[in-house]
């Protein structure tokens, strides 16, 4: 017995090894995707001490990276810097990588131009079927600003590094932005493609002084089956000659009737057999 | 005792093999599902650092896109124009549809047509379901597809492209599931392997509900 105590608890370390190592997905990793939207200039991250996106240029999102459940920290560092000697262009640390989330981490700039880096988690949530939704995400170096489509405000005041979000029927949409309260457009118009169960995110993003402000668009599939599938008006499908309408009818006018006599023959029967 | 034995043997069988596949996969470098460096080096990659040694071991660089609006071009897509059933004589005109108010899948009223459920995967797709429904009848009596109430498994089913290929699929199941409990899920994947849904109604009909009790699915298996 004590045996198998002692080889129980090598089992659970050797488990315990499986989930830390950032080798091998486990059920719970989470999500992560990176985003550049610093303007004008190529970096290396480093997730943990590790180069992990080498090369990166602005504008440029990563594939979804399994991660597992933790925290990380992360370094941004122009192209080419040694990490060791340099200093990082942005650096982040203790960044919550929860369990099974779906996140984009941002390197932006802030309101006053800094470069800075952001942690959005993404809305994975089922869409209704025939639905899209739209996540607007503000990580430009701009004032504050309203989205519209087709003219109207959709998302208002939105301000860095905030998001908004809303779901509406899947199809193209003409965007634009412009400052809040205002009809002064910094972006678009454009179309946007809003996929059927598909999260859009778009991200504003560059820098109104150095009039590059630019939209970069992220999609996560968040997609849910139709409710059913009507497939009869109750014509009597081929089985029965007996028509489905007139059943209909009976059903609902002459049930009680039916059930009535049916109760009667079956006292008779009954009566008979006495 | 003799029990408790066995069951240490097998905890301990069962740890060893933990160990071993822990051990190994952590020495083990990463599978790099890309293509191999060798055979197509990328063009942005950086130059192999000379200074560095050993060399570490490679790790496939993260995949990566444009992130520009536009950048993003949905795949072509070739939509059904017709499904047939040649052993059966049914021979019925696809049309593109989606969802209706109430979220179930918008089936088209003209019973000689069925309806291609457009936010999924088409017929011919590379993973997940193609689904095609069509009324089992009309307020005049029983449609073409009520074929399906009593269609045989290795039944042959063509679906004609808009590009005018013609994709053969043959039945391989065909269930009849109550509404309340029909794996929508899975009728509707869009991933796995790919398949062909035929869906209609069937059972008793409700007519407070005004629908039929149950769905017939007949699920048909790609063949040429």
């Amino acid at each position: 017995m004590k045996r198998t105590l002692t080889l129980g608890t090598a089992a659970v370390v050797a488990l315990t090894a499986l989930g830390a190592s950032p080798a091998l997905a486990a059920e719970d990793d989470a999500t992560v995707s990176v985003l550049h939207a610093v303007p004008d200039l190529t970096v290396d991250v480093y997730v943990n001490g590790e180069e992990a996106i080498p090369g990166f240029e602005p504008g440029t999102l990563t594939d979804p990276m399994p991660m597992a459940a933790g925290t990380i920290d992360v370094q941004v560092f122009a192209a080419g810097d040694d990490p060791e000697s340099a200093e990082p262009a942005i650096e982040a640390s203790g960044i919550e990588v929860p369990a099974m989330a779906n996140l984009t981490l941002v390197a932006h700039l802030a309101e006053d131009g800094t470069p800075t880096l952001a942690a959005f988690a993404n809305d994975t949530s089922e869409i209704p079927a025939g639905q899209a939704r739209l996540t607007v995400r503000h990580v430009a170096a701009a004032p504050a600003v309203d989205v519209r489509a087709g003219g109207s405000p959709v998302v208002e005041g939105l301000t860095n590094p905030d998001e908004a979000s809303l779901e509406t029927a899947a199809g193209t949409v003409a965007a634009d932005v412009v400052l809040a309260g205002t009809e002064d457009v910094v972006i678009g118009p454009a179309d946007l493609d809003l996929a059927e169960g598909v999260d859009t995110i778009v991200y504003a993003w560059g820098s109104a002084e150095d009039a590059n402000l630019a939209l970069a668009i992220q999609t996560v599939d968040a997609h849910s089956a139709p409710s059913g599938v009507p497939s009869g008006l109750g014509g009597a499908a081929g089985d029965d000659s007996a028509a489905g309408i007139a059943l209909a009818i009976a059903g609902l006018l002459g049930l009680a009737m039916v059930a009535a006599v049916a109760m009667r023959r079956r006292e008779a029967v009954a009566a008979q057999r006495r | 005792m003799f029990r408790s034995r066995i069951a240490a043997l097998v905890v301990a069988a069962l740890a060893a093999v933990a160990a071993i596949v822990v051990g190994v996969s952590l020495v083990l470098p990463r599978p790099a599902p890309a293509p191999a460096p060798e055979a197509a080096p990328p063009a942005s990659a950086p130059p192999a650092s000379a200074t560095t040694d050993p060399p570490a071991p490679v790790s496939t660089p993260v995949g990566r896109q444009d992130a520009a609006l536009g950048a993003q071009e949905r795949a072509a897509v070739d939509e059904p124009v017709a499904v047939r059933l040649p052993s059966l004589g049914v021979d019925l005109d696809v049309v593109p549809v989606g969802v209706r108010d109430d979220g179930q899948m918008d089936v088209p009223l003209l019973v000689s047509e069925a309806g291609w459920y457009r936010y999924g995967p088409a017929p011919g797709a590379e993973a997940g379901n193609a689904v095609l429904a069509a009324h089992v009848d009309s307020d005049r009596g029983p449609a073409p597809m009520a074929v399906l109430l009593d269609v045989e498994v290795g039944t042959e089913v063509e679906v004609e492209t808009a590009s005018g290929a013609t994709l053969r699929y043959r039945i391989d199941e065909v269930e009849q599931l109550g509404k309340e409990t029909l794996p929508l899920d899975e009728i509707f994947a869009r991933d796995g392997d790919h398949r062909l849904r035929l869906v209609t109604c069937a059972g008793d009909w409700d007519p407070v509900a005004q629908a039929y009790e149950d769905n017939v699915i007949a699920t048909a298996s790609l063949i040429g």
